[in-house]
């Protein structure tokens, strides 16, 4: 697979997202984990269908409309979490919902052969463009340098909101700010495991990483490192065997997760 | 006359057109040691909260020696109930303390200092805490856990500490455990604490208010046994928790008693 990967572009960036992919992965896969985020990022997630859809509609790349339609229903989601006594659980669904309706429609409204949206909902790290990667590092870039630049303060924050608040960080500007990586670590993660398995692979590697430490910084590492290996050991088996990459990736870290968490005693078989 | 670090005027309070807290007055002195008991949902942590400016008023005035909520409570170290927290958290205790070395001030790239470090080694040592510096707070027991708290607390260098309920759920001697510790962090700093435990009152505080959405307070120990009636609408429910009779009887002037 080594020449493979040095002859085929495809196979170079395949490996490149993988890459990136795990690195945000790591990061707020582990911090949506510990603030409860899990189904808020799903929302998030399914919510950018629309921006695909509206991408095919008006004739623009696809993750541009994903990646505003994330950023808008991340925000949505904040402001009205504060603004209003709605149960975030019940938000959270409605958007998600409707994010999938609006890109069904576009795509409707079509002329001609409607696109494959297989790619966007299932994942294809092999299809990934050049133009992809640029994205993803862009991206991937503003992940790290905004956790990494403020990351005492960041897990203050995420420890303990209030006691944060009254000791003078700004806790609006956090949450804003948390919910807008989320969004990017979204779009990050579509062209590699597609909209509907990406919380699998933002919740798997950081809970693998739960199992085997108590320290924040090194549950990032751990998740970072457990994220790459499974997916570019996914994407090595999706070429071997011509199978979808976002499924084999997740599978294969999903399983692993199971059987990890039943050796080290965190799921038992009965009381 | 005596110089008060916080002064509440004419506080209320609603929610949802619910009234929490009515009418409240409150003027603490320096190093003065207060509890302020009620009934759950008497709203005691509301009181607490609208000190730190975490819950907005809807009449009433705050000031923390003299200034407004948000530059005064910088001041004040805060100490919320244990129940609140997610005791799953990766972090240990040592990192949970740094965390009151925190505030507006820090930029990008913020690593604490040796000297941060030193001064939050130093308040471990003086609650005992040293020992578990590096253990995760999930492995903690509620009283230590309770000490890593006041020790973040303290590690802001506050001159006032505010407690919520800090021995809800405590066993009798890890409870008298805090409340040995903060008899002597009241040599420096003006305490208050938000507590339903009763027990505690004659022995430690200098000073008693009874919160049930009114305040009921003189400023000294003594409450009335028409403040208490008012407060719990039931007095045999405070001789059932063994408050002592000092309480409630005629023990004027007696705020320096230790």
């Amino acid at each position: 697979m080594i020449e493979a990967i040095l002859e085929y572009n495809f196979l170079q960036n395949a490996l490149y997202s993988a890459l990136m992919a795990s690195v945000v992965c790591g990061i707020i896969g582990t911090i949506i984990i510990e603030k409860n985020l899990v189904m808020m990022s799903g929302g998030i997630a399914h919510t950018s269908f629309g921006g695909v859809g509206l991408g095919y509609y008006l004739n623009i790349e696809p993750i541009f409309g994903a990646l505003f339609f994330a950023l808008f229903s991340s925000i949505i989601i904040v402001t009205i979490r504060r603004k209003t006594e709605v149960h975030s659980d019940t938000l959270i669904g409605i958007m998600w919902a409707m994010g999938m309706a609006v890109g069904i429609l576009f795509i409707s409204f079509m002329q001609g052969y409607p696109p494959d949206m297989s790619s966007y909902l299932f994942g294809d790290i092999l299809t990934v463009t050049n133009m992809d990667i640029n994205i993803m590092l862009i991206l991937v870039v503003i992940v790290v340098f905004a956790i990494t630049s403020l990351f005492n303060q960041w897990k203050s924050y995420l420890f303990d909101e209030e006691f944060s608040y009254v000791r003078g960080l700004n806790t609006n500007f956090y949450e804003y700010f948390l919910f807008i990586l989320i969004a990017l670590t979204v779009i990050v993660l579509i062209r590699v495991t597609g909209i509907i398995l990406i919380i699998a692979l933002l919740t798997a590697p950081p809970a693998i990483a739960r199992l085997f430490t108590y320290d924040f910084k090194k549950t990032i590492f751990l998740a970072i490192i457990f994220g790459a290996f499974f997916s570019l050991s996914g994407l090595w088996l999706s070429y071997l065997f011509n199978i979808p990459s976002g499924s084999t990736i997740i599978l294969l870290i999903g399983i692993t997760y199971f059987i990890l968490a039943f050796l080290t005693g965190k799921i038992k078989c009965s009381q | 006359m005596e110089e008060s670090v916080i002064e509440i005027k004419n506080l209320n309070v609603f929610l949802n057109e619910v009234p929490i807290l009515k009418d409240i007055e409150l003027k603490v002195n320096r190093k003065q040691f207060l509890a302020i008991i009620g009934p759950n949902g008497g709203g005691k942590t509301t009181l607490l909260k609208v000190i730190l400016g975490l819950i907005e008023p809807d009449s009433g005035q705050v000031k923390i020696k003299g200034l407004d909520i948000k530059e005064g409570r910088k001041l004040i170290g805060y100490v919320p109930q244990i129940s609140d927290f997610d005791k799953q958290f990766p972090i240990n205790v040592k990192d949970v303390i740094l965390m009151g070395r925190i505030s507006d001030k820090q930029g990008f790239f913020h690593s604490y200092s040796q000297e941060d470090i030193n001064f939050v080694e130093g308040i471990m040592k003086d609650l005992d805490i040293l020992d578990f510096k590096a253990r995760q707070i999930g492995r903690l027991s509620g009283g230590q856990l309770q000490r890593v708290l006041i020790g973040r607390a303290l590690a802001a260098e506050p001159e006032i500490l505010l407690l919520d309920e800090p021995t809800a759920s405590l066993d009798a001697e890890s409870r008298s455990n805090i409340y040995k510790i903060l008899k002597d962090i009241n040599d420096e700093i003006t305490i208050i604490v938000a507590t339903h435990d009763l027990s505690a009152i004659s022995s430690y505080f200098d000073s008693v208010a009874c919160l049930n959405k009114n305040l009921h307070y003189h400023g000294d120990k003594n409450i009335s046994q028409d403040d208490v009636d008012q407060v719990y609408g039931c007095p045999i429910e405070l001789i059932a928790h063994g408050v002592s009779h000092r309480v409630l009887g005629d023990h004027s002037g007696d705020e320096q008693h230790d």
